[in-house]
């Protein structure tokens, strides 16, 4: 009874700080609709704001109290110039161009963070105040975390009423409600979105600021805390503060009681739960904001190739075979990545298409079938060629049985779930030592057999990419296209949009995964930054750089990417950086997409 | 012949009951229009006859089977065509391509991943555009059509399934008073010649009073009136609801 008691506690304090995260993400999407990728980034400046304000001032609770608003006040502010600079520019883009913007702010900041408080993680030592321990069902409890329960309730009141009983409250459930409406009555949605993004990132900073004494400030809890957030938020309801609170209770004790009862499969056992409530619920458990289906920019047919295009396809095949006599091998060696690269990106490719669903997690499918093939070498020592048929069979087979979970949800939801399920695939693959290495990763996947590795990575690619574009040509391809073009429609004509859909994230989980089966074999290693958020971001920006209307896109994409990405590697070790200012600038400059490929006056 | 037999339909959303116990049949190759004030739920009533909506109560009879729970994709392989009020094609795909689409899905030809589908099924689907009037249109993509030419190719998709039954909710909302009359025309003519039933609600009274054989007419839920038009015409409840005398 009491250990139950005290795993309750720790896990409401453990929810507090990812409430207060969340409740940010969550207002702010309410009022601009944008998913904020960068608000990991606020939470951490948070962190660090709050460690250079804190171990400055006296040790004592009221100057605690006052550096921690300070922290946070310092984190509204970078939030509204954030606002007023990049994202009001974005409102009115398809949400995958926002999440590709914030993302960039993300890595931008991923790299300033360093510069600006060294590589180190940055503890906050406990004053003394703050390191006793108090006595509660006859075991200690630390006094820190006992405070902080209470200010989850507190910010949570403190936000309900404000929004229901201030002017700016009634102006931002408005706008959450129907913004064309709110607009429409004069509401200064300018202003109101500035407020509430400022709003949002204080809420963030917070958060982060509070974590401190508990752990350190450090450069990974961006990416850590933003996915949580996330899986709050769809759970919640988005655009719910009191569904943000419900769920980020619900992860905080599953966390907690998880780490006792299954340590290894905490993250799974969070996924299950998301997956059963939104089944049952759709819009998460006080979600009511209906939301848009994706973006339907401009949509032209996919034609099949022009003859003379198919026949320079073919000729650069014919070309390529031979390559191994006359290419230098350090260029050999980028031309198979180009190669892997452009099945990674058909794979996408056919959901973001034809499919018209995003996926921001595609890097699980990628990194399963790497570790699919690795573990068959190694653990079956099985050939090359069998290793490398594991790799879409294992892809394939979990993407169908998680689509069949996510295709009924749509847009940012979906995009949000996938990016949850690649975080799970990674922490998996991080943590399950016995099996994966852990960070060690499996080294020795080396190709074998007479014929050099490069042609069967010619060979596989010309094969799996023909296949997919035969698909979107095909009879399902058409009745892919059909769901993604009207559902209404497609039903009302027999089709049935759910069951298109999870076979087209089951195809282009195995074609993903493929392409992870032939990187392993290339850099003769798995490492589990092969399912990192990185991965998943690399195959967007090659399906969006090449346009996603075409067939020859995806190619055309992954080959200028690749490029792009070995210069910046070769040139600077901010790449990060460097990254992350050419995404924003890529997503300002063609405001209608990559893809439409216009230009703005 | 009963084809289609409505028994005490009721839906409401929240605290709002929108339909309340409407019962009514439709026989086969009979036109009836469904008409009403604005919000008397036969947008609602509609929904729940095509599987879009699921009753809280009640039962959709077709053809002796009951298919309130069924799903939309169900109800039209029983051979149930479906017209939106804002019509609902596939934007990106050539008008053929979308009747395209319709045949594979009636051939049971869509779960083949290799064939190329621009071959499948283009005489058909040239006979059905033929039948609304787009074969000039028909390599055309669809995102170019004008409103009616939609509403055209609606019918054409409607119709891809050699239907029983044709449910069109407001076949000419949104359209110049020409291309009303066409439309209504050409719904009439299809039905006729095709010998399928059709219930259709409707704005404009004078398709309605020119074309159903019967009229069922709604207020605030209930059905409170049915016969031919001239009868409707006549009936004080229904004077009452639109009139307010």
């Amino acid at each position: 009874m009491d250990f139950l008691a005290i795993q309750f506690l720790t896990g409401l304090s453990g929810s507090v700080s990812l409430f207060l995260t969340s409740a940010g993400l969550t207002v702010i999407f309410g009022v601009t609709r944008v998913v904020n990728f960068a608000h990991g980034s606020l939470f951490m400046l948070g962190a660090y704001i709050g460690w250079s304000i804190l171990t400055r001032l006296p040790h004592d609770p009221l100057w605690f109290v006052a550096g921690v608003i300070a922290a946070a006040l310092a984190v509204a502010a970078i939030g509204a110039a954030l606002e007023t600079t990049l994202l009001r520019r974005l409102y009115r883009l398809p949400e995958l161009f926002q999440l590709l913007a914030t993302f960039g702010v993300m890595l931008v900041i991923q790299d300033v963070t360093p510069l600006l408080w060294g590589p180190n993680d940055l503890p906050l030592p406990r004053p003394p105040w703050l390191r006793g321990f108090i006595t509660i069902f006859g075991a200690h409890f630390p006094r820190y975390d006992l405070i902080l329960i209470a200010v989850g309730p507190i910010v949570l009141a403190g936000l309900l009423l404000l929004l229901a009983r201030t002017r700016f409250g009634m102006l931002i459930r408005a706008c959450t409600e129907n913004r064309d409406m709110a607009a429409a009555l004069g509401v200064d949605q300018r202003r109101l979105s500035t407020i509430i993004f400022a709003l949002g990132a204080g809420l963030a900073g917070l958060g982060g600021v509070l974590i401190l004494p508990d752990t350190s400030a450090n450069t990974q809890m961006d990416l850590s805390v933003i996915v949580e957030a996330f899986v709050v938020v769809v759970v919640g309801g988005m655009g719910s503060v009191t569904g943000a609170f419900l769920a980020s209770l619900l992860i905080g004790e599953l966390q907690a009681f998880g780490i006792v009862l299954l340590p290894k499969a905490t993250l799974v056992l969070i996924f299950v739960i998301m997956a059963v409530v939104l089944s049952l619920k759709p819009h998460g458990l006080l979600g009511s904001i209906p939301l848009a289906t994706i973006h339907q920019a401009t949509r032209t047919p996919f034609r099949p190739a022009s003859r003379r295009l198919r026949l320079l396809g073919w000729g650069a095949v014919v070309l390529m075979a031979t390559a191994p006599f006359w290419l230098p091998p350090y260029w050999l060696s980028v031309l198979t990545e180009v190669l892997i690269a452009a099945v990674f990106a058909c794979a996408l490719h056919l959901m973001m298409g034809p499919g018209g669903m995003i996926s921001f997690g595609h890097a699980a499918w990628f990194g399963l079938g790497a570790y699919g093939s690795a573990l068959t070498l190694k653990t079956l020592a099985a050939p090359m060629p069998l290793a490398l048929l594991a790799a879409p069979v294992v892809a394939g087979v979990i993407a169908a049985l998680f689509g069949w979970f996510v295709v009924r949800l749509s847009g940012v939801y979906l995009a949000m779930l996938t990016l949850a399920f690649a975080q799970i695939v990674w922490a998996t693959a991080t943590q399950w030592t016995r099996l994966t290495g852990g960070d060690d990763g499996i080294l020795g996947v080396w190709p074998s057999g007479p014929v050099p590795f490069f042609w069967w990575v010619l060979g596989l690619t010309v094969v799996a990419i023909r296949l997919l574009q035969r698909v979107i040509g095909s009879s399902y391809g058409l009745a892919l296209i059909a769901a993604r073009d009207s559902e209404p429609r497609a039903l009302a004509i027999g089709l049935r949009p759910a069951r298109l859909r999870m076979v087209a994230f089951a195809l282009s989980g195995a074609a993903a995964g493929l392409a992870g089966g032939l990187f392993a074999f290339k850099s003769g290693s798995v490492f589990p930054t092969y399912v990192a958020v990185g991965k998943s971001v690399d195959g967007l920006l090659m399906v969006l750089l090449g346009g996603i209307e075409t067939l020859i896109g995806p190619i055309v994409g992954a080959v200028a990417y690749t490029g792009l990405y070995d210069l910046l590697l070769q040139t600077t070790s901010m790449w990060r950086l460097a990254l992350g200012l050419t995404i924003i600038a890529l997503v300002l400059l063609f405001p209608d997409g990559l893809a439409g490929g216009r230009r703005r006056p | 012949m009963t084809l289609l037999s409505v028994r005490k339909l009721s839906k409401a959303f929240g605290g709002n009951q929108v339909v309340r116990g409407v019962s009514f049949d439709v026989a086969a190759g009979e036109i009836v229009a469904l008409i009403g004030p604005n919000g008397a739920g036969k947008s609602t009533c509609f929904n729940m006859l095509n599987g879009q909506i699921g009753p809280d109560s009640g039962e959709v009879l077709f053809d002796g089977m009951s298919i309130g729970s069924w799903s939309p994709d169900r109800i039209w392989r029983l051979g149930v065509g479906r017209g939106f009020q804002i019509a609902a094609t596939f934007g990106s795909m050539t008008v053929r391509d979308n009747v395209r689409a319709a045949l594979l899905s009636r051939h049971r030809a869509v779960w083949r991943f290799f064939r190329p589908a621009s071959g499948l099924f283009t005489q058909e689907a040239d006979a059905l555009l033929a039948r609304v009037g787009l074969t000039p249109l028909a390599s055309q993509g669809c995102g170019t059509l004008a409103y009616g030419d939609l509403k055209r190719l609606e019918l054409a998709l409607a119709m891809s399934n050699q239907p029983r039954l044709l449910l069109v909710d407001e076949p000419t909302a949104g359209m110049t008073p020409t291309d009303r009359g066409a439309v209504t025309d050409l719904l009439l003519a299809l039905a006729r010649e095709s010998g399928c039933a059709v219930l259709f609600t409707e704005h404009d009274t004078d398709a309605v009073f020119r074309i159903a054989d019967r009229i069922l007419v709604m207020d605030k839920g209930v059905l409170i009136a049915e016969g031919n038009p001239a009868a409707i015409r006549t009936n004080a409840l229904v004077r009452a609801a639109y009139l307010g005398v």
